[in-house]
């Protein structure tokens, strides 16, 4: 199956090529159908990867050791549904991951391109395939998944054991389908800029495919937290590391972006804005990508070759420059339709947001590349982690949580004084009242007190509004209160569900600052039948069972939680070790309620059969895991399309040029 | 609608009921967790192991990459780690730790810069940043506020012409607005759009105190 | 040569072939004549309008929540009333919407100036055009209407 795979690939590249070139050709020479063709050409591109992408999992599954790629990720005791997560285990397979989910996206992106966006499209197409076709020219060329070894080796090297958890099904397919998938965005802003369309046309694909991108990246950060928090075994999930700050910034820059853009949507405003935004969201994601690809700060992430690190780096440059480029040379084209009335305003807020969530950005741009600075200019070695960010960070992210319940306060154009003082007095007291409470109670941290009372501020004013919206539903059209409720929402669907998704931010919210100000570690070494206390939990250890299964060794703990001197459960907890890879990957017991986990990782097995056991009791993190459905929803919510009844129902083209009475159907 | 009955807010008491309501189930769902938040309140005996496990998160391990001693499992950073609490239950303070080790390894051995000298400029520089961020942001909703408007408001309403056209539109906004508004039935906007016509432009030029 | 290689290639064949045919196609086929630009201004006027709705949508509720004075409310829902009459005119003097459509809207003009209290015009409510009450149903997207006894 490999020449099939080649085979596709290389037409896959051809197609992607024309497709560019046919698009700007046809645009400009004005042939409708070179135009036609060329976009025709991009809809193949997207069965002729499937074909590929086909090939290597037949390649997988049958285990053909010829294929280097399987070969290297996969071994005869692998079982069969590995091969999900073989596919992307390395550079050349998740390559091929990501072309192909760019050839799918940009397939249903332009068929789905409003009317008025046509002129623009085959410049779109163009920004789009251009992408593809960088992206499988590297896949051709320098790290092609079809490869063959010279000859065929009896047995692969395995699958690394990190991947083999279940939360790596879906954290890296996530991630890297939404650092593609900002592309598409930044594809409808490029060509509509290209094609001189430097009005608002481009605003509505261009949020529906910003909020796409976005959810999915939030989807895949949120999966990568929550995998290294139940797989790596010291209990944290979320190290600042250098790749994890990659994926990070450009789910910043298209957070600004979701909310700036419906500016420009209302308002007709932050044209200028908004295109900046896009190009800086997705020069960060091929930034992202880069530093996946062996960039040059060390992490445990990185797929490690240097050679693709400056193809990538090279892409990269032309990908911040050309679009800045574009950007300047239609710049006096892109005028606001209106002004700001007041600075007091929605308008305004949201351009609060972009800068914090920009300087959250900016800080963590700084604290990945400063270690080199100082490298090179004073010649000394330096380290950031998370204390730096935490200091830096924190405050901001705590501004844009107080943001995040002002702001959905605020009136479009002009707040009245009067009327915001009345909206905001019961957020106000709500939170105020909550830091009072948590204060007499005993909690003094400062810093976890204004997260806890911001938290509420936000979630008292998101209540509060769905409350007063559901009440004067119900007293204009007498329907009852849950009908109110459920018909305000469809009724204002990017509104309500933007508040579901500000609510999970605020369980975010809850769970990092529970977690980060009051966990509680312990590292102990326990004999068979010791127990150790930990805060009100008893942990008795039981014993160790070892297992021998084909490529590794279980060592199975089991533990019996007690609490007050009542059992309440008995867990077991692991810790594999793989001896070919002299690699140890653990599986954390975790008793997890709304008020706090209990987790226990062992960290090492003695061979008297004493165990060290890390035992963390972490306040409040199922609130973040919960978070991700809720933000699900939000987004389903949001993106929801909402017909807006017009006194003029849309002609048809049928109709208009043939003047036809169309039939009562 | 009449225009009398628009919904103001009267704070009525039920009102604040309603709202007393809703601060106090906050207050238990917030008090609820802080039940298991408070545990981590109690105070640690001696040295604090609470206090060790803070400083091993300040130190890197040296040949791992790019994990502080407190997540590394590894035979150096256990070593670094039983280091800390020897010189925590000798007496050392946090700052002679730190120097103790950045000493022997340098002083990329430490999770964050220190804040002196040369590397002050890591811990200003985002702050610097942020600022001028915050600056730029509100001069330029300052300078967009000044300008003059740039659309023409609608055209104002002598434009009789215009008349019929309103009906559709007052016609269809009863259809599908699901809450009356003010001005919701054609027969009412007719008259109040022909006899009140200039008061009803939106023209800054024509109407000097609607300026705000 | 085994089997297998012979089925890839034979495969990747067919999918090159297939390829190369669709890129072909349209230069072929025959062109339809374009009615792109129309299409385009449609769409545009369309989008104008609904975006004008949706700004009205939120006006409401922004008002129902109380976050604006009435007369701020009032100055903007008028504003926006003005610009939907003005955009309707604009696409009718331009005959740019549906001919039919159009068609329609004129005699509901013409009659709505004429009409007295007895011989009331209704809307549609579904295509919001002209129906006179006593109608069946809606000559233009053919709904039933409901009786009023």
């Amino acid at each position: 199956m490999a020449d099939l795979g080649a085979i596709s690939l290389w037409i896959a590249l051809a197609l992607a090529t024309y497709s560019t070139i046919g698009s700007v050709a046809g645009k400009l020479r004005m042939s409708p159908a070179l135009v036609d063709s060329a976009q025709s050409a991009m809809y193949a591109a997207g069965p002729a990867l499937l074909v590929a992408t086909l090939s290597l999992v037949v390649a997988f599954i049958s285990r053909d050791f010829e294929i280097a790629y399987v070969a290297a990720h996969s071994d005869l005791a692998m079982p069969n549904k590995f091969t999900w997560v073989a596919f992307y285990a390395g550079n050349e397979g998740s390559l091929l991951y990501i072309a192909t989910v760019l050839s799918i996206m940009s397939a249903i992106a332009i068929w789905r391109a409003p009317e008025k966006l046509k002129d623009a499209l085959p410049y779109t197409t163009a920004v789009l395939m251009l992408t593809l076709t960088f992206f499988l020219a590297v896949t051709a060329v320098m790290a092609n998944p079809f490869d063959k070894l010279p000859f065929v080796p009896i047995d692969g090297e395995g699958i690394n054991p990190l991947l083999t958890h279940f939360g790596m099904f879906f954290h890296p397919p996530a991630l890297m389908a939404g650092l593609i998938g900002i592309t598409v965005p930044f594809a409808f802003a490029t060509g509509a800029l290209l094609s001189g369309k430097t009005g608002d046309e481009w605003v509505d694909a261009g949020r529906v495919w910003g909020i796409f991108s976005w959810v999915l990246l939030a989807a895949g950060l949120l999966l990568g937290s929550w995998w290294a928090y139940t797989i790596l075994g010291w209990g944290g999930f979320w190290f600042w590391d250098p790749v994890e700050n990659a994926a990070f910034m450009p789910w910043l820059g298209i957070t600004a972006f979701v909310h700036s853009i419906m500016v420009q949507k209302r308002r007709g405003m932050f044209r200028m804005w908004n295109i900046v935004l896009i190009n800086v969201s997705f020069g960060l994601a091929l930034y992202g990508m880069f530093m996946n690809r062996g960039g040059s700060v060390p992490s445990v992430h990185s797929f490690g070759s240097s050679q693709l690190g400056w193809i990538f780096l090279m892409f990269m440059a032309i990908g911040v420059v050309v679009p800045f480029l574009i950007f300047i040379w239609r710049y006096p084209l892109l005028k606001s339709a209106q002004n700001l009335d007041s600075m007091l305003s929605r308008e305004a807020a949201f351009l609060v947001n972009n800068m914090l969530l920009l300087a959250i950005a900016f800080v963590t741009l700084w604290g990945t590349v400063y270690p080199l600075i100082s490298r090179l200019t004073n010649d000394e070695e330096i380290t950031i982690a998370r204390p730096f960010y935490d200091q830096v960070n924190g405050p901001l992210m705590l501004a844009l949580v107080f943001l995040m319940g002002v702001g959905p306060l605020i009136p479009w154009r002009k707040a009245g004084i009067a009327s915001l003082r009345k909206s905001l007095l019961p957020p106000i007291t709500g939170g105020l009242l909550t830091v009072g409470v948590l204060a007499t109670l005993g909690l003094h941290k400062e810093y976890a007190l204004i997260g806890f009372g911001l938290s509420a501020f936000v979630t008292t004013g998101i209540l509060m509004e769905w409350y007063r919206g559901t009440r004067s539903r119900h007293r204009s059209s007498g329907e009852n209160y849950a009908t109110a409720f459920l018909r305000l929402i469809m009724a204002n669907r990017p509104r309500y569900g933007g508040y579901i998704v500000h609510l999970s931010v605020v369980m975010v919210t809850l769970g990092i600052v529970g977690t980060s100000f009051f966990s509680v570690q312990k590292d102990v070494v326990l004999a068979p039948g010791e127990s150790v206390q930990v805060e009100d939990y008893e942990l008795v250890y039981l014993g160790t069972q070892e297992e021998f299964k084909g490529n590794r060794t279980e060592f199975i703990a089991t533990v019996q939680v007690l609490r007050d001197g009542e059992r309440l459960e008995t867990i077991r907890t692991k810790r594999d070790f793989y001896p070919s890879f002299n690699m140890a990957a653990t599986t954390a017991a975790i008793r997890s309620t709304p008020v706090e986990d209990l987790y226990i990782v062992p960290s090492e097995n003695l061979p008297d059969g004493s165990v060290g056991f890390r035992i963390l009791v972490n306040p409040l993190i199922w609130w973040m895991w919960v978070a991700g459905p809720v933000m699900l929803v939000g987004t389903v919510v949001a993106l929801w399309p909402q017909k807006i009844r017009v006194p003029a129902p849309v002609p048809s083209p049928r109709r208009i040029a043939t003047g036809l009475r169309p039939s009562a159907d | 609608m009449r225009p009398s009955n628009v919904p103001h807010f009267p704070v009525t008491l039920t009102f604040r009921a309603a709202l007393l309501l809703a601060a106090l189930s906050l207050f238990a769902l917030i008090g609820v967790s802080t039940i298991g938040v408070l545990h981590a309140q109690i105070p640690e005996p001696a040295y604090s192991e609470s206090e060790a496990q803070g400083i091993d998160r300040m130190i890197m391990c040296p040949v791992c990459p790019a994990e502080t001693i407190d997540q590394a499992q590894v035979q150096i950073s256990m070593q670094m780690r039983q280091v800390v609490r020897e010189m925590l239950a000798a007496g050392s303070d946090r700052d002679e730790i730190l120097d103790f080790f950045v000493d022997r390894y340098g002083k990329d051995i430490l999770a964050a810069p220190p804040k002196s000298g040369a590397n002050l400029v890591a811990w200003l520089a985002p702050v610097v940043g942020v600022a001028a961020a915050l600056a730029a942001v509100f001069l330029i909703l300052r300078s967009m506020t000044r300008k003059e408007p740039i659309l023409g408001p609608p055209r104002p309403l002598q434009d009789a012409g215009l008349i019929p056209y309103l009906q559709l539109v007052d016609r269809h906004l009863d259809m599908t607005r699901s809450s009356p508004s003010p001005s919701g039935t054609s027969g009412q906007s007719e008259s109040t759009v022909e006899l009140s016509g200039p008061e009803i432009s939106t023209d800054p030029k024509e109407n000097p105190e609607e300026n705000v | 040569m085994d089997a297998e290689t012979v089925i890839s290639i034979f495969i990747g064949a067919v999918l090159a072939a297939f390829s190369f045919a669709v890129v072909c196609y349209t230069f072929l086929k025959d062109r339809q004549p374009m009615t792109a630009a129309a299409e385009i201004t449609a769409a545009t006027d369309n989008q104008a309008l609904e975006d004008i709705f949706d700004a009205i949508n939120t006006l409401d509720l922004e008002f129902q929540l109380g976050r604006m004075a009435q007369e701020d409310f009032q100055t903007q829902f008028q504003a926006y009333r003005v610009q939907a009459a003005t955009v309707l005119r604009d696409q009718l003097e331009a005959g740019r919407g549906d001919p039919t459509w159009l068609l329609e809207q004129e005699i509901l003009l013409a009659r709505g100036d004429q009409a007295s209290a007895d011989d009331r015009v209704l809307a549609c409510p579904n295509c919001s055009a002209a129906v006179l009450e006593g109608d069946l149903t809606c000559p233009h997207c053919g709904t039933e209407m409901a009786q009023q006894s």
